[in-house]
């Protein structure tokens, strides 16, 4: 060998230094000044609300240059330091260099000789031309390169202004609308909000958001349980030792959730729960699909999807009759049992009993005309109804109403007795056999429907359970009633509100609870838990409302006649406005004219997505309706539909807060600049409302109030200057927050004490009720300390409870006497139940009060002393309802199945929009029509009198009427069932999560799920292109084919699952748009299929032509 | 042996050793954090990119199979043409025209079973996919979000053994996976980690069984830290996490 010196000493040097480069890359890296973590709050994904610091790059000022990571704050009671995948790439999604960055309007819409945007003299309008596609065929990304151009802030203001004025004065008020979302800020939504509801000539009620779409059940459960929406417990019921006993959840009943997917980190909690003690902690899962938050469970419900009402109320069966040997006599009004698991006491004192009386199932077609034409939606009636006891009766002892109290719960016993497992456990899980897991073999055993409802229902009765659902419970026909039945399961055990005992709604949005449903920023509601309905709501709010603007025109020097002009216009619309799929359908007809959206995306969310695509992408010649303005900070399938982009800012390039699912509310701060000119949603909506406040429609001061700075006439051009600095946008909220801490006062929502100060310094934020007295009394400070409002509605860890209490028992007083004593004397022998305190592990003193329940069931009274003023009729009994899966009247004796549905056909009629907002049509035909076949016999007929789901697979819905067919659907070749969901590694429609490459990596695209047994008899393997057919549509897409007993799990043989991420796979163009009557919230998980190997020439979903 | 050449041999022996020093030096110096915490080095220090050979399914003894392996490439191709493009062959020195799997970050085995149909010296057994023993996937504990205050699935789904291979070690942490010895090695959860380069390996079972005592009980170390002490752990390791999705970008779309 030979080798030179020379050679020999270069070979070495080369050596050496490429065993330093590719080993040691740790020296180069981070070669900056400084690296500080900042606090930053929430995150921007789901309602668990992890908190997060940010590793930045920082300058010598404390600039900072550049995140470098997230990571999660170990100080958070909630996620502990720990994040999910998203989370942990939340920044680099804001990094997408395709973000709108300027303000955008599609090119169709400039008048070529001004070069400005232009409501009459443009191409749109001359000819009736747009670039929108409801087809999706371009990326959205591409789309919003190609077809639109950028113009100035002040041109778009301006446009968006003019664009409002001439639809509301051309078109009344109710021509403008708009879709807003549980990802926005509070204090974003609350300045729509306030507009929307209290803005003058736009006081339409014509707001809601995809809450509607996601927790509209239950909040209507929540609502017909307790009077008030909200999780009465908290997060530490899952795993944190109450300061006490102790004492936190050892069972756990997962329905309607892929809690693994959906909330890991909270998973997380449950598994290290089980982890910890594998044999005593339970975990029972009751999905249409074995998920992978199946790998801890230790027995799997497949209950078909919409079985759920059967389900429960078959585990209440089980518990009342099996375990606790329940008899009961109707006439004497008389209940005996063991008392081992009903919990008497518990019933006595803070149960009553609904009963529906007669449940009929409706079938409404609606002609809308345009571009929805004609829907079936399913509806069945809740009136006719009874409580037990009736505050409203003026019973003359005590003795009578409890015995009232016990013929309620007789006849709930009755109710129950016809959901014996054997009688319904065929309707329930039609074919797939439920499985229990065996530990010592590490294998999953089947076992038969009513032996698993009795299994789970015995670990559910001795437990301390945590009962937790999302979006199968939710987004389901019977979604708002399935809700209230899963909080009657743990009213009639007693495990409510008590550590370790909840039954927990989980939120899906991170601001779902603090934007929009504790503010009321929904058709129907009002602000912290008032109705638009309701005239003594509406004065409170409305009364803050004017006082405020009266103050402020005080300071800015108007006359005392103008601030009386003004504040007049302050006037809530006493009837609600659409819901959101009705919003989109009268949108489609063409009577809305205007729709603003923000923070969502309903191109891609909404119900039968298809016919509101092209809602929100038509286009008619001479008229610049339909307009849909867009605030968003990505590109996505609602910028595909939408004519102006407004660039938004995204999470922590502003300041807002979030209120996440256990009533905690945190602050996002800012902590990078904006990206290029966009700005937060809270300054353009504020903007665009200033504007209409010089025009006239909005009244002065209604909004521009909230500025931190008097900026007079430049007030625009200063505002887009400084709203991205930080300083400018932490008063800006701040000043709104103050307002909404003032309509929270007196409420159940109570965060009057919640300075924003305290938000600022506290990255993980302050649960509520959090009032004022915190601040003054010592005790409740105390209190709030020790406990921080982990239960609410229960003393001693309710801040509020006392006054609350005092308050309605002060009032039941003035007009029912009798009643509201007997209310008093068992709060009073609780306070005092040592006992029952020991037995139940909490502490001395311990009671429930649920001071909100229940204006919604009860109403109102006349107040006996000056009948022109009414009284909330609140009692603080939580009701426990009977509600039926299918429909049925009772007689007296018997809940009897209908035999017959009724069908109304009516038509939408836009001229009676300002007279009834609520429901501006007019019935064509009211009549009643046979069921074919006999439901105490046969399924399928049964099928047609249930109420959930409205979509079956392999049925055909068709009544006769004046011997003529009337087919509602047919199915019957759609043998199988389809569902859509999450994934983790996604949030919802992808459009943040889809551009973070490391997340794309993980999960590249839509799939379907597909059963291995099924995918055998279709012949369809593992990775095959198969093609999914719907009533509405096809679409294209890889099978994954999961064995239920392998790895991870996987669904029923009869159902598909499709996640719904995907912009190039939109699924939900092709599924139906049923709604639940009471919620009207969407039904996702069900619409009938066809399967089948094959390709389709498109790749994006392809929707029939035809709306149905 | 010639003076010349004997001190060549011995200067080119003392010049390795000198590398090794700098070499070690070096690596001292970078690492500093984790030695405090008296932690064993990250594994994959002593692996390259590259690591082990990893054969097909159906191989089962490396002797056995170049013995039997004649270089025909049939199964390759069959590979290639189910569109899986797992399979390749070696060109290196030894064993040249072998097929191997080669890059399982992007074309990882899905253990379709095809190739062991149409080999046809017997080289590749016809084994069910439950008995295949290509390697055994080593998570490196620094990468993988699971281990470092993040909740991650997306290997565990991947694997289509799942709850059989996949161990999960629940704390309010995360949930920390362990790939146990069941695991086949096919690398569909190289494929599908979230982080740059994947925090994935698949060794074969030599490898395996010389690294093996190292990886379990650095397993076992981490998973009992006290939880204020794993903080510390994590959060030096979060930096290294987002330095691999920059350097490996461009395996990105």
């Amino acid at each position: 060998m030979k080798i030179t010196r020379r050679d020999f000493l270069r070979i070495n040097a080369f050596i050496a230094a490429s065993i330093a480069a590719g080993f040691y890359p740790t020296k180069k890296e981070i070669s900056s000044p400084v690296v500080k973590t900042l606090p930053v709050g929430p995150c921007r994904y789901c309602a668990v609300g992890c908190a997060i610091l940010a590793q930045c790059e920082v300058d010598d000022k404390g600039n900072v240059l550049k995140v470098l990571a997230l990571k999660g704050d170990p100080n958070s009671t909630v996620n502990r330091g720990v994040l999910c995948t998203k989370g942990f790439y939340l920044h680099k999604a804001l990094e997408y260099e395709l973000r709108p960055k300027k303000p955008l309007i599609r090119k169709e819409w400039i008048n070529p000789k001004t070069g400005k945007p232009d409501l009459a003299n443009s191409p749109r309008v001359l000819q009736g031309k747009t670039t929108k596609d409801a087809l999706g065929q371009k990326p959205s990304e591409v789309d919003l390169q190609e077809n639109f151009v950028s113009i100035e802030w002040e041109d778009a203001i301006e446009f968006i202004a003019n664009a409002v004025e001439k639809a509301v004065k051309e078109h009344g008020k109710f021509s403008v609308a708009y879709y807003g979302s549980g990802q926005a800020g509070t204090e974003e939504t609350h300045i729509m909000n306030k507009v929307f509801k209290g803005g003058g000539l736009l006081a339409n009620n014509s707001i809601e958001g995809q809450p509607r779409m996601c927790m509209a059940s239950a909040v209507v459960g929540y609502l017909y349980t307790f009077g008030k929406d909200e999780p009465y417990g908290s997060l530490d019921d899952l795993d944190v030792p109450d300061p006490d006993f102790k004492k936190h959840a050892d069972t756990f009943f997962i329905i309607g959730s892929n809690t693994a997917e959906a909330h890991p980190i909270l998973f997380n909690r449950i598994a290290a729960v089980k982890n910890k003690n594998p044999e005593k902690v339970k975990v029972i899962l009751a999905d249409p699909r074995k998920t992978r938050s199946g790998t801890i469970a230790d027995i799997w419900l497949p209950l078909a999807s919409g079985r759920d009402l059967a389900l429960i109320n078959s585990i209440a069966y089980v518990i009342a009759f099996e375990l606790d040997n329940a008899k009961y006599d109707i006439e004497k009004g008389e209940v005996t049992a063991n008392w081992r698991y009903l919990d008497k006491k518990f019933i006595q004192r803070h149960v009553s009993f609904g009963i529906h009386e007669d449940v009929e199932l409706q079938w409404i077609k609606t002609e809308y005309g345009g571009m929805r034409a004609t829907t079936w939606d399913l509806g069945y009636t809740n009136t006719k109804r009874s409580v037990y006891p009736n505050p409203k009766k003026k019973y003359s002892s005590q003795d009578e109403i409890e015995k009232d109290l016990w013929k309620g719960f007789a006849i709930f016993l009755r109710f129950l007795e016809d959901y014996k497992p054997e009688k319904v456990a065929d309707a329930i899980f039609e074919g797939e056999s439920p499985l229990i897991y065996d530990r010592a073999t590490k294998s999953w055993k089947k076992i038969s429907g009513p032996e698993a409802i009795r299994i789970a229902a015995k670990w559910f009765a001795d437990g301390y359970v945590v009962t937790l659902w999302t979006m199968g419970i939710n987004q389901k026909l019977q979604g708002s009633w399935a809700n209230a039945s899963l909080h009657m399961l743990h009213l009639i055990t007693g495990k409510v509100c008590k550590p370790g005992r909840h039954s927990f709604s989980f939120t899906g949005q991170p601001n779902a609870c603090g934007g929009i449903r504790a503010p009321g920023a929904l058709s129907h509601a009002l602000p912290y838990g008032r109705l638009v309905a309701n005239p003594l709501h509406r004065q409170a709010v409305e009364n803050i409302w004017k006082e405020r603007v009266r103050n402020y025109l005080r300071k800015k020097g108007f006359s005392e006649e103008q601030i009386n002009n003004e504040v007049a216009k302050i006037s809530i619309h006493p009837i609600p406005g659409p819901h959101t799929v009705e919003m989109f359908r009268r949108y489609a007809a063409g009577q809305i004219k205007v729709m603003f959206t923000s923070t969502v995306n309903p191109g891609q969310s909404l119900p039968y997505a298809y016919a509101y695509r092209l809602a929100c992408a038509g286009a008619k010649k001479g008229e610049p309706w339909p307009l849909t303005i867009v605030l968003e900070a990505f590109p996505n399938a609602t910028t595909q539909v939408a004519d102006i982009v407004l660039p938004a800012s995204s999470w922590f390039e502003k300041e807002f807060s979030y209120g996440n699912l256990e009533r905690r509310h945190q602050l996002v701060k800012q902590t990078t600049g904006p990206n290029g000119s966009s700005l937060p949603d809270s300054v353009i909506f504020a903007m665009i409302m200033r504007r209409l406040e010089e025009k006239g429609i909005v009244p002065v001061g209604h909004i521009s109030q909230f500025w931190p700075e008097d900026y007079g006439k430049d007030w625009m051009k200063k505002t887009l200057e400084n709203a991205g600095k930080k300083e400018w946008i932490r008063r800006f909220t701040a000043n709104i927050w103050d307002e909404l801490r003032e309509l929270s006062k007196g409420t159940g929502y109570d965060f009057s004490g919640l300075k924003r100060e305290m938000l600022i310094e506290r990255n993980w934020g302050y649960r509520i009720p959090l009032p004022e007295e915190y601040h003054t009394d010592k005790g409740i400070k105390e209190r709030y300390d020790k406990y921080e409002a982990r239960i609410q509605y229960a003393y001693p860890y309710d801040p509020i409870i006392d006054s609350r209490t005092k308050r309605y028992i002060d009032t039941l007083k003035r007009w029912n006497p009798v009643y509201a004593e007997w209310i008093e004397k068992n709060l009073e022998e609780e306070k005092k139940d040592t006992e029952y305190h020991n037995r139940e592990n909490v502490p001395s003193g311990w009671y429930v009060s649920f001071y909100h329940s229940n204006v919604f069931i009860h109403g109102m009274v006349d107040d006996p002393e000056d009948p022109s003023k009414k009284l909330f009729v609140i009692d603080g009994r939580a009701i426990a309802w009977a509600n039926p899966w299918w429909a049925c009247k009772w007689d007296g004796k018997n809940f009897e199945k209908y035999r017959t549905v009724r069908i109304i056909e009516r038509k939408f009629n836009p001229a009676k929009v300002a007279e009834n907002s609520a429901a501006p049509y007019d019935v064509v035909a009211n009549y009643v029509a046979n069921v074919i076949g006999d439901p105490e016999k046969d399924l399928r007929a049964l099928k047609s009198i249930a109420l959930s789901p409205a979509e079956f697979a392999g049925v055909k819905i068709a009544y006769v009427k004046d011997g003529q067919e009337i087919v509602i659907y047919d199915t019957t070749d759609f043998k199988y069932s389809a569902t859509t969901g999450r994934v983790l590694e996604h949030w919802h429609t992808g459009s943040m999560t889809t551009r973070v490459k490391e997340l794309a990596r993980s999960v590249p695209g839509a799939y379907a799920e597909i059963n291995s047994e099924l995918a055998k008899e279709l012949g369809i393997k593992d990775g095959d292109m198969i093609v999914v057919e719907t009533l509405r549509g096809k679409i294209e897409l890889k099978a994954k084919v999961l064995d239920v007993l392998k790895a991870t799990g996987g669904p029923r043989k009869d159902l598909i699952f499709i996640p719904w991420f995907d912009e190039r796979k939109l699924i939900n163009m092709i599924m139906p748009d049923k709604f639940d009557p009471f919620s009207f919230e969407a039904d996702y998980k069900q619409f009938a299929v066809k399967i089948y190997k094959g390709t389709l020439p498109r790749k994006q979903a392809i929707p029939n032509t035809k709306v149905i | 042996m010639k003076r010349r050449s004997f001190i060549k041999i011995l200067s080119l022996f003392f010049a390795s050793l000198l590398i090794s020093a700098v070499d070690y030096a070096v690596y001292l110096f970078g690492r500093k954090g984790r030695e405090a915490e008296n932690l064993p080095p990250p594994l994959f220090r002593f692996f390259k990119d590259k690591i082990s050979d990893i054969r097909p399914p159906g191989a089962f003894n490396e002797r056995e199979f170049i013995a039997k392996c004649i270089g025909c490439s049939v199964c390759v191709s069959t590979c290639k043409n189910l569109g899986y493009n797992a399979l390749s062959l070696k060109s290196g020195l030894s064993d040249l025209g072998t097929p191997v799997v080669d890059d399982m970050r992007n074309y990882p085995c899905t253990l379709c079973m095809e190739c062991v149909k149409v080999c046809p010296t017997g080289a590749l057994n016809r084994v069910q996919k439950e008995k295949v023993k290509m390697g055994i996937a080593l998570i490196d504990f620094e990468l993988c979000l699971g281990w470092n205050g993040d909740v991650c699935l997306s290997c565990s789904k991947a694997c289509p053994f799942g709850a059989s291979i996949f161990e999960f070690y629940n704390s309010d942490w995360g949930n920390q996976p362990f790939i146990n010895e069941n695991c086949k090695g096919c690398g569909l959860c190289v494929k599908y980690c979230p982080v740059g380069g994947s925090a994935i390996r698949v060794v074969n079972l030599d490898e395996y069984e010389k690294v093996k005592d190292k990886y379990l009980s650095e397993f076992k170390l981490l998973l009992d830290l006290e939880h204020a002490h794993r903080y510390e752990v994590v959060y030096s390791n979060i930096a290294k996490i987002m330095e691999r999705g920059r350097v490996y970008e461009r395996e990105f779309q």
